[in-house]
């Protein structure tokens, strides 16, 4: 067997190895595993690792290798542990639901099981994917392999911080105002959300209706889309997916000659960080040797995505989170006298701060007398945010920024100031806003830390996007291995409620 | 918390600054209608499995507190 | 409109000629698909609990409705017998509230965007026709079925516990809503019995009533005769009884008019009404009223209906009860009464159709449809159509009555023999000698006997008192069972007498 690194292998070079047989699935499973049990302490990436049944799968793929063929087949993948998995405990990070079995697996997520892909285990969130930092997860605060005592972003940083610390190979995750990209550009991944509608929302516990999307994080842009070529399609479960007009090319561009690249000025105007805004200005002049070439261009209500966002997005949450009742499922505090009772103590003891503030903000935006100066009008700027792109994308083919305005943060930085937290999607609201497929891949360092560089592409535009990351990332040659420096002295268990109390999940996987 | 919510609403408030006037309330970026389905019969739960997760269970039903 | 109202109240409230009721209804109808409103759980009754579920409908993390496209026309079929303007747009909003039958915590359901608006209904009251028009038509899913335990058997209050049965959970659900324009107590009665079966002739329920696939709710207020004014209103929420219906608002509007009267004010709230006592009493003020935070549903898209298939599904409509009605009037000479039982069932009208295809005339049919027909099927507990006398033999009885075969009077215990030996009329009447006696030696003795038997009455007849011929035919009647021909006793008795 050839000695892999975890830290750099991609799921393109697995797949060859694994075609040519120089590396059975079992072997390469085992090749995460082994470097979960060895720093998983440290970077705390998973709420569940489902050791002992991605191990028996991926023998059986080995075993079956003819009924169990497939371009996904054996490579090893983690998913966020907000789409639900039958059989697999799945809590979105929250006590409300610590004890949650569910009783079907998301269609995305059974998409990849069907071209036999070896499930690792369920990754940390903030809790219900509310969150820029996993650090509003009920269970544990997830470390950013870069840096220990940063954060990995969120709410996907569970599934980016194992991407980037070689706990797996790939990963899913969902996002909802930049939870996939965020974090991706935090831990030096790639990391991209599709056109709304691109991938089956059915199973992805929802946050944001009209805003989530699930999306690949990969070490490679090739590897995003060959996850994303078997996650998206119409689902007849999912009223609002739809098919994608063109199927997912696998990128192979290594030029942009002639592609007009848009630099919108208000993204450069949200506080950037120096490095950021270096390694941003840097990426925009290979750009430009690489045959493409950056116009400035202008979204002009770009400083109102953030506002409109949160509002709708607390909207959205504060119905459908409704249903965490302790009825059907999930958490149900002791003893209630009568129903008020059991409603009032299972949502206040069983939601974490952030969601409930989100839920308090949500419906207050809802109620009657405040509907039309909050919902009301954040719809309406949300016409206006669509507008901007529509206009912009008749001048260029794709839009560029940094995706996020930091590198990552110093754990418990932000958590007292959740309007600080907020800004730290700043960049990538917009897209989540009006549908568009955006992807974020790391663009090199600043002081050590990894740097996002976002393309957004007009809806439907997934090949194009694709191609052009795929070109620059071959440019930038950013070695995706993190140094796992820092001592995570701020680490541990949760921060918020005494350990006693914290539900832990069950292994109850079969 | 209060001086919390009353700082974010305030941020979202911002909102207030720009002219709305004559713009569509945008709902779903989706250019989609009619997405419906056949009316056929599909596979559901069990009973077990429907009452798998229920926290308490009394005669086949999902058990609750009286409504107080 | 206005007149109309006035009228009305006039002769069903005279105690009250200074006040007129306002009355408006919402009906709630249970769809029968064969799936759910946004899953594919069969639809059922009376089945055990929890076993048509699945995580859309008990509301599981990350399940996502889709629209039942049958249910979709079913409503629009609704719509359309209302009147109602199909909309080319509309829209399912979230409605949110709290309850354990509510596994979203918010029910899918339309609110500024309906399936339909603007229609009216014409119903009859007293042979009266009134107009009640129709402010709403529009679409959302039922709510699972509460079970409360303990305490006062299936009562909330005192239970200790409640069961939570999913079985119900989604079924689609139509919401019709009026305008306040219902002039009394009766008239609801009679709207919602008519409306009904409207409903049932569309053929997209069955609106049975004990499971309350029907229910409804109503709104009250009065307000002084004469003013266009609307007063403080109350509401009874889901009965699902006309009788009771009537019954709390025939209680509840003399409530209103002797607080109006008394200088006081009217409280908007919900009322119960309870059967036993005839009172209605408040089950939750407004101070509880709900802020149920509407907005769209983005789970969903929006509805853009075709005209193109609007008319197709007009097309299509089966003839509906009110013109029914009419027709029978026009194309059978039949009253308004006599349409206005026969016409607004199908099946009913079914049958009586098919008795006059069979070659009764209209309106002797309709007399025997009407009267030993129901009567036998009240008596037997069976329903239309599954009587045991078939259109076609109760044809040949009518046309037997017709030609002089069977007597009147005869022909009902034809009827009932036909029902007890599963006969032909024909056969009946052989078997049991009930053709009507024509031969004039034969009834000729018997006149001779009755005449004979009455020598006072013979002699007032003589003495001038016409009249008196009668009591002599009632006798011949008796003595022959009825099966006499009327005309020709007439003659003989005459011949004898004026002798």
């Amino acid at each position: 067997m050839t000695t892999l690194d975890p830290l750099r292998l991609t799921a393109r070079d697995a797949k060859r190895l694994l075609v040519d047989g120089e590396i059975s699935a079992a072997e390469l499973t085992k090749v995460f595993l082994d470097q979960i049990a060895a720093v998983e302490d440290k970077v705390k990436a998973f709420i569940l690792v489902t050791a002992d049944n991605a191990a028996k799968y991926s023998t059986k793929v080995d075993r079956e290798m003819q009924a169990m063929r497939g371009p996904l087949a054996g490579l090893p993948i983690a998913v966020k542990d907000n789409l639900v998995t039958e059989g697999v405990t799945t809590t979105c990070a929250s006590r409300m639901l610590h004890n949650y079995q569910p009783v079907y697996t998301a269609t995305a997520v059974r998409q990849v099981w069907d071209g036999h892909v070896v499930m690792l285990g369920k990754t940390n969130l903030d809790e219900f994917a509310m969150g820029s930092s996993t650090e509003y997860s009920a269970y544990q605060v997830t470390a950013n392999p870069w840096d220990l005592d940063t954060v990995p972003g969120g709410s996907s940083g569970g599934s980016a911080a194992a991407v980037a610390a070689g706990e797996a190979l790939w990963a899913l995750g969902s996002d909802t105002g930049g939870s996939v990209r965020q974090p991706a550009s935090l831990c030096g991944v790639v990391g991209m959300k599709p056109t709304y509608g691109a991938v089956s929302r059915y199973g992805l516990v929802a946050f944001a209706s009209s805003l989530d999307q699930i999306g690949p994080l990969t070490r490679s842009v090739y590897d995003c889309a060959l996850l994303l070529q078997h996650i998206t399609g119409r689902d007849p479960r999912d009223a609002t997916s739809v098919e994608l007009p063109e199927p997912v090319v696998l990128p192979s561009a290594e030029r942009l000659d002639g592609l007009r690249i848009g630099v919108p000025s208000e993204y450069l105007d949200v506080g950037l960080e120096d490095g950021v805004r270096a390694r941003f200005d840097e990426t925009l002049a290979r750009i430009e040797e690489l045959g493409g070439r950056c116009v400035e261009v202008s979204l002009p209500h770009t400083e109102y995505a953030l506002p409109a966002f949160y509002v709708i997005a607390p909207a959205e949450a504060s119905a459908n989170l409704a249903r965490f009742d302790g009825v059907r499922y999930g958490y149900r505090c002791s003893d209630p006298v009568d129903l008020t009772d059991l409603y009032e103590r299972t949502r206040s003891e069983g939601f974490g701060p952030e969601v409930k503030r989100r839920i308090m903000i949500g419906t207050y935006a809802l109620s009657a007398g405040y509907y039309d100066a909050y919902y009301g009008r954040a719809q309406r700027v949300r016409s206006l945010v669509c507008r901007d792109f529509d206009h912009a994308f008749s001048q260029v083919d794709l839009i560029a920024s940094p995706t996020s305005p930091t590198v990552a943060f110093t754990a418990g930085s932000r958590t007292s100031d959740p309007l600080a937290m907020y800004m730290s999607d700043v960049c990538t609201i917009p897209a989540n806003l009006a549908g568009l497929p955006a992807i974020s891949i790391p663009c090199g360092l600043s002081g050590g830390l990894p740097v996002g560089f976002q393309l957004i592409g007009p809806a439907f535009s997934e090949n194009r996007v694709l191609a052009a990351a795929h070109a620059l990332e071959g440019a930038i040659g950013f070695d995706t291995a993190p140094p796992f420096r820092g001592s995570r002295s701020s680490s541990g268990e949760r921060d918020r409620g005494s350990a006693d109390t914290t539900p832990r999940p069950e292994d109850t996987h079969p | 918390m209060a001086g919390e919510l009353a700082r974010i609403l305030a941020h979202v408030g911002k909102m207030s600054e720009i002219d709305v006037t004559g713009v569509r309330p945008t709902a779903h970026v989706l250019d989609v209608v009619n997405v419906t389905r056949e009316d056929k019969r599909r596979p559901g739960l069990t009973r077990d499995e429907a009452l798998r997760n229920a926290p308490a269970v009394s005669d086949d039903c999902f058990r609750v507190p009286r409504m107080g | 409109m206005s007149d109309d109202r006035r009228r009305l109240v006039g002769h069903e409230d005279g105690t009250h000629p200074d006040w007129e009721p306002v009355i408006g209804l919402e009906m709630h109808v249970e769809l029968d698909t064969q799936t759910k409103m946004f899953c594919g759980c069969a639809v059922t009754r009376g089945d055990d609990p929890n076993l048509h579920t699945c995580p859309v409908c008990l509301a599981h993390p990350g399940a996502l409705p889709v629209v039942n496209r049958r249910a979709v026309e079913y409503a629009a079929r609704i719509a359309l017998a209302l009147n109602c303007t199909v909309r080319p747009r509309s829209v399912f909003h979230r409605k949110n509230y709290f309850y354990p039958d509510l596994p979203k915590a918010y029910q899918i359901s339309q609110y500024d965007e309906p399936l339909a608006t603007a229609g009216w209904f014409d119903y009859w009251v007293d042979g009266e026709r009134l107009r009640c028009r129709i402010n709403r038509v529009h679409m959302e899913e039922d709510a699972a079925k509460l079970i409360h335990a303990g305490g006062e058997t299936g009562r909330i209050a005192g239970s200790d516990y409640s069961m939570v049965d999913f079985n119900r959970s989604g079924t689609p659900l139509i919401e019709i809503v009026t305008e306040p324009d219902i002039p009394s107590p009766e008239a609801a009665r009679e709207f919602l019995q008519q409306l009904r079966a409207t409903v049932m002739e569309l053929g997209v329920s069955e609106c049975t009533m004990e499971e309350g696939q029907v229910r409804w709710d109503a709104n009250m207020s009065v307000r002084p005769a004469g003013s266009d004014a609307l007063g403080t209103r109350t509401e009874l929420k889901n009965m699902n009884s006309f009788r009771y219906l009537q019954q709390a608002l025939d209680a509840e509007i003399p409530r209103q008019i002797a607080l109006l009267e008394a200088g006081e004010t009217i409280e908007q709230e919900t009322l119960h009404f309870d059967p036993d006592t005839g009172i209605t009493t408040p089950l939750r003020s407004k101070e509880e009223a709900h802020d149920y935070r509407y907005f769209p549903d983005p789970d969903l898209v929006p509805l853009e209906i075709d005209p193109a298939w609007v008319e197709e599904l007009r097309a299509t409509q089966p003839e509906l009860p009110a013109a029914r009605v009419e027709r029978f009037m026009r194309q059978y000479g039949l009253s308004r009464a006599d349409a206005s039982v026969l016409a607004p069932t199908g099946a009913l009208a079914g049958f009586y159709e098919e008795v006059v295809a069979a070659g009764a005339a209209a309106k002797a049919a309709a007399n025997w449809t009407m009267g030993e027909y129901l009567a036998h099927l009240n008596a037997a507990g069976l329903e239309v159509g599954h009587g045991h006398v078939t259109a076609e033999r109760l044809a040949r009885l009518v046309m037997l009555v017709e030609d002089g075969t069977v007597s009147t009077s005869a022909a009902k215990e034809v009827f009932a023999r036909m029902i007890e030996e599963r006969a032909e009329p024909g056969e009946v009447v052989e078997r049991h000698g009930l053709g009507q006696i024509s031969d004039s030696a034969e009834l000729e003795a018997i006149v001779a006997e009755v005449v004979a038997a009455s020598p006072s009455q013979v002699e007032q007849y003589r003495g001038g008192k016409q009249q008196v011929l009668g009591f002599f035919v009632g006798r011949v009647m008796k003595a022959t069972g009825g099966r006499a021909n009327p005309q020709l006793v007439n003659e003989l008795l005459r011949r004898t007498l004026d002798a």
